[in-house]
């Protein structure tokens, strides 16, 4: 009797799981399945199903899944997947779909990967091509050709511009004794550090200890003052001396001895400026290269003693060496089943009114025509971005970019060196060395590959 | 006996023959052919082929494209160019963290196993012995391994030992000063070999399982012979768990020479590249750097010498493990 009875049990469950795998195995198909887009002119209407992936905060995800709704509406034969999430691990994500080919059709990237994926693996539409969809002659040149042409493709189209802020704590540099709204160079930031600290032994200039910050934005900026030119040229070859170079580092180490921030060997847990303790109760007071969409968290965070302060560079340097690049690109999957339809809503994006007072400066200042309009006219742009990006643009450099110097492979190297530097392990000249000896090896691999 | 749809099915294990055919009261000759799949015999195989769909596509599969890879410059974006053994030769020579990734990588083998082997083996000689809600304790200490992946521990474990985190909050309250446990090379590979070893549960249940094989008679001779706790632990237990000890050994070795999680999350390879550990290595080359092809030959000689220390410890276990059936088993 048991027996019979636990056999029933078993075939009613077999066959429960069986048909639930399924029924799950086919609603993924039905809902994975990309119809073909409407053809250009004729009313069909086919459902078409887009998947958009970005990355954020909670500001972005909330105003970009509004928009997506209010195009749902416009175009009810439309679905829009958003996809997002953090920072975090996003460019594995994302290379990693790129390489499987199951890529969404919109995708949001930071500025210096457009160039290097398209030349690694062709993956992106030459938006060039649909000019009845999507007008180019919106956007400023300077952020297209620098960061999304690849030969004539069009390749990515800045969602925003942005430049590296430099976030200052007014109230603790008055109380060190620091000038604000100065011309900032090298020398004066080394200044400041020494009279931040003499506040007090938990006092610290810059919040920047790691590794990665200390080679972008302090090292690179440096050298490119220094040199007027691209750390790395697009012929792969060195843009600086090894002098230049031991200058540069020995600069940063004095930085460093001086106690401009804190010790490197302190591993934070705070997962940004503006979540920081230190930055909030006012013990550290500033941040290099901080980037424009985190400039409004972390003023926040300190409220009315926020303030932004034009990037330091070097006073007798061949070029200012501040950086404005996109805040992010968007671009097309070229594998995507709906490029028109894609293309369609990326144009929304950024000649709707709308759509425009919605997504306001989550993704950095708004650079299409219409785009800078809507943001003049509604006053959508908090003051301190705009002074962010206006002390940027206003002392731009003139050195055009190049993503080689973005290389994860160039970076990488760079940063260990610094580190080895700062523990002691390594002298400056001896630095110096290590790193050049380091590039030559990259750089030949690089260009032999290419 | 009633079967699925109601046929009737004659389980009579004297008869042979398949049990469909059986059923069907089918002529001799079909029976063999349409359903030699159901014989007897043979039905294991069809039970166990979802699993061996799985191991072709996940584990057959990406093995040998791997060494395909090894040989080539795939970058994940393109397809793939042949290169013949260059990616093998530059890892001995000319990539930079390479010797260092693997001395990391070792050393932290070579303390950790022996650490968790030991502490594994105290507290399974504890969970042995009869305690008041000894299994509460047995389930306690084995939880801290079965928490998946280790990923959400490793976290956990960041947030304890970061400047600002549970650890020197508890230490400044006793008025000692923040330690540096990340930031500085050597405590920062302690941290993670911590880590490691806290997650002994495992072990020690394989421990545990060895203890109680060890026939009493044995102690209880040795009692009644005078011997004492510390002869009777060298002389009986530790011989008859040899071969438990020799299990753990080899996974414990092979696992911890895999170690990605804890220090990609942790310290991610740093200070110094004191915890790149090998794993790291070749999550780097493969997913950051574009270099899969590379990281396919780093994968490789990492199999090469696991198989290398692996086939040491099984030659050497001939002079020091003892099987009480003498081995034939």
């Amino acid at each position: 009797m048991m027996k019979k009875f636990m056999r029933v049990l078993g075939i009613v469950m077999s066959t429960v799981i069986i048909v639930g795998i399924m029924a799950a195995c086919t609603s993924n198909n039905t809902s994975g399945n990309n119809t073909s887009g409407s053809t250009s002119a004729s009313a069909e209407k086919k459902p078409v199903s887009i998947r958009f992936l970005w990355w954020g905060t909670d500001v972005r995800h909330k105003a970009t899944l509004a928009v997506i709704d209010m195009y749902q509406k416009a175009f009810p034969n439309v679905t829009i997947e958003g996809e997002y999430g953090g920072f975090d691990s996003y460019q594995d994500k994302l290379t990693t779909q790129l390489a499987g080919g199951t890529a969404p059709d919109l995708m949001q990237l930071s500025f210096t990967w457009p160039i290097d994926l398209q030349k690694k693996g062709g993956f992106f539409v030459d938006l060039s091509k649909y000019p009845k969809l999507i007008d180019l002659s919106m956007f400023p040149n300077s952020l297209i050709d620098g960061f999304g042409k690849v030969g004539n493709a069009v390749v990515a189209v800045p969602t925003g511009a942005s430049a590296y802020g430099f976030i200052v704590n007014k109230n603790l540099l008055t109380k060190a004794g620091v000038p604000l709204n100065q011309k900032w160079t090298w020398d004066g930031f080394l200044d400041a550090a020494k009279k931040v600290h003499a506040l007090g032994g938990d006092y610290y200039f810059s919040y920047d200890n790691r590794k990665v910050d200390l080679f972008q934005k302090y090292l690179r900026p440096y050298l490119e003052a220094r040199t007027g030119q691209n750390m790395i040229k697009d012929d792969y070859s060195l843009g600086f001396t090894r002098d230049n170079l031991v200058e540069a580092l020995s600069y940063i180490k004095t930085l460093n001895d001086n106690k401009a921030w804190p010790p490197v060997s302190e591993v934070s847990s705070a997962a940004s400026l503006a979540e920081d303790p230190r930055w909030i109760n006012g013990k550290i007071a500033s941040s290099l290269g901080v980037w424009v969409s985190s400039v409004l968290p972390s003023a926040k965070a300190i409220g009315d003693a926020a303030d932004v302060e034009i990037f330091p560079t070097l006073a007798n340097g061949k070029d200012t060496a501040i950086a404005s690049q996109p805040a992010q690109d968007f671009s097309v999957n070229a594998r995507s089943a709906n490029i028109e339809e894609t293309i369609k809503f990326l144009n929304y994006l950024f000649t709707d009114e709308q759509a425009l007072k919605i997504l306001k400066d989550t993704r950095g200042v708004p650079v299409s025509k219409k785009g800078i309009e809507v943001a003049e006219a509604n006053k959508l742009v908090d003051p301190i971005i705009t002074k962010c990006l206006k002390l940027g643009l206003d002392n731009s450099t003139s050195i055009p970019y190049c993503p080689i110097s973005d290389d994860s492979e160039i970076k990488n190297a760079g940063q260990d060196v610094i580190e080895m530097m700062l523990f002691g392990k390594l002298t400056p000249n001896a630095a110096a060395d290590e790193m050049i000896s380091r590039y030559n090896v990259l750089l030949r691999e690089m260009k032999a590959g290419k | 006996m009633f079967g699925l749809f109601g046929c009737r099915i004659n389980f009579n294990i004297e008869e042979r023959g398949s049990i469909v055919s059986n059923t069907l009261k089918m002529p001799a000759n079909i029976k063999k052919k349409f359903y030699k799949p159901f014989r007897r015999e043979n039905i294991g195989l069809v039970y166990i082929l979802p699993w061996f769909i799985g191991f072709l596509v996940f584990g057959l599969y990406p093995f040998i494209a791997s060494i395909v890879y090894s040989f080539t410059d795939y970058t994940l974006l393109k397809p793939p160019n042949f290169v013949g053994i260059q990616n093998y030769i530059t890892m001995f020579t000319t990539d930079k963290d390479f010797y260092k990734s693997l001395t990391v990588t070792i050393i932290y083998s070579v303390v950790a196993v022996p650490c968790k082997l030991t502490s594994a083996l105290i507290i399974a000689l504890l969970m042995n012995m009869k305690l008041k809600a000894v299994n509460l304790f047995r389930t306690a200490y084995y939880i801290p391994s079965i928490l998946g992946g280790s990923v959400a521990v490793a976290i956990v474990w960041k947030a304890l030992f970061v400047n600002n985190g549970v650890i020197n909050s508890i230490l400044s309250t006793f008025g000692i000063a923040p330690v540096k446990w990340l930031g500085s090379p050597a405590s920062a590979i302690s941290i993670i070999v911590l880590l490691n070893i806290w997650q002994f549960g495992s072990s020690m249940v394989i421990f545990l399982a060895g203890l109680k094989q060890i026939p009493q008679e044995l102690y209880e001779v040795a009692r009644v012979d005078g011997a004492g706790k510390f002869r009777i632990f060298y002389k009986i237990t530790i011989p008859l768990l040899t071969p438990v000890i020799f299990f753990n050994l080899i996974m414990q070795l092979i696992h911890s020479l895999q170690e990605f999680s804890a220090p990609f999350l942790i310290t991610n390879g740093g200070p110094m590249k004191f915890t790149y550990f090998y794993g790291m290595k070749l999550y780097e080359y493969g997913f950051k750097f574009y270099k899969m092809g590379y990281s396919c030959a780093l994968s490789w000689f990492l199999f090469a010498i696991i198989l290398a220390l692996t086939a040491l410890i099984f030659r050497s276990s001939n002079s020091w493990v003892y099987y009480e059936d003498g081995g034939k088993s």
